[in-house]
């Protein structure tokens, strides 16, 4: 058996018969079994080693895009909802790309045209009218919260 | 919320109360949101470091990681009992559509010196596995894959086999070879 084949096999966790004959006699080889197991031995202990970062990475400035714009969207047709005095309760179709849930505060002045529940009016005049609309945006992370004011 | 950049845009009606507007979650939504974030809790690790093996750089790997979970999350349906194999058949997958656009191939140079193994020569595991680490790189894509699945993630030959969908004795034969070439090659540079 030549040495080639010889390492071939050892590579492969063959125990021949013939392997461990030619390994018996061949110092090369018994150093290359040496060699294989440290090797493998090597590559086992990768797996436990710990990566640079393990967080998974989140595109964020493409979606703090697209849940700005959501957000804007939103508090836009929430004002036209309300200067056209629906009463249809309001629909938003807003290019959600992310895992997100938006929430508006509104002027509660204006609520009324769209509420479900309403609050007593004497708890809806104590709150100034030009008060700005508040938008805010939960991600996934939560550390991470956007407020809009909208005027 | 259900990640939907290439269909239509979703509509979602709006429940408005005294001073709060609020975009509802549909609880379908919610519930399978919920099943995705503990896939990615439970295989992140397992997907980022795989991926890291066979594309040797952590950016690329974090991409990889990034697209594996967005096709999870698209076939989440499909996807019945252990998503393991399945997530380490697509993060193959990813990472050789990856190799195959930005890496250039560094073959071993067959031709190069192959100086016997020196037992008077040690070399610490740190740098061993660093070695090992840059010959991965110098592999076919199927031998390194091999390597990575078989010896690195301890997965049995059989269901590396299964996850390449490949024989085992097919198998066998790559992680052979490649092991003796990464013998070589931290030979070669001891």
């Amino acid at each position: 058996m030549k040495c080639e084949e010889c390492e071939l096999l050892l590579a492969g966790g063959e125990a021949e018969a013939s392997v461990e004959d030619h390994v018996r006699g061949c110092s090369k080889c018994r150093a290359i079994r040496e060699e294989l197991r440290a090797n493998a031995l090597a590559l086992s202990s990768l797996r436990d080693d710990e990566l640079p970062r393990v967080t998974m990475p989140v595109r964020r400035p493409v979606r703090w895009i697209a849940a700005a714009a959501a957000a804007v969207l939103l508090a836009l047709m929430a004002r036209q909802g309300l200067q056209r005095q629906s009463p249809h309760p309001l629909q938003v179709t807003a290019p959600v790309t992310g895992p997100m849930r938006v929430t508006a505060k509104l002027p509660s002045q204006l609520t009324p045209q769209l509420a479900v529940r309403r609050e007593p009016k004497a708890a809806r005049r104590a709150v100034h009218p030009e008060q700005p609309m508040l938008v805010k945006m939960l991600t996934p992370d939560p550390d991470v919260v956007v407020y809009w004011i909208v005027d | 919320m259900v990640l939907n950049e290439s269909g239509p845009p979703l509509v979602y009606p709006c429940e408005v109360t005294a001073g709060e507007l609020t975009l509802p979650i549909l609880r379908r939504e919610r519930d399978g949101g919920r099943v995705f974030e503990g896939l990615v809790a439970d295989h992140e690790r397992m997907v980022l470091r795989t991926a890291y093996r066979l594309l040797g750089h952590l950016e690329d790997a974090q991409d990889a990681a990034q697209e594996v979970f967005l096709r999870l999350l698209r076939n989440l349906d499909r996807i019945e009992g252990d998503p393991k194999a399945w997530l380490y058949r697509v993060t193959v997958n990813v990472c050789n559509d990856h190799h195959r656009k930005q890496m250039p191939v560094f073959e071993l140079d067959e031709h190069r010196a192959d100086p016997a193994p020196d037992p008077e020569v040690a070399i610490t595991l740190g740098e061993r596995k660093r070695l090992l680490m840059d010959g991965l790189a110098t592999l076919g894509e199927r031998e390194r894959t091999c390597v990575v699945l078989r010896d690195i993630e301890g997965l049995s030959t059989a269901e590396t086999a299964a996850i390449l969908g490949v024989e085992e004795g097919t198998v066998r034969s790559h992680i052979s070879i490649a092991r003796v070439k990464l013998a070589k090659y931290v030979r070669s540079r001891q």
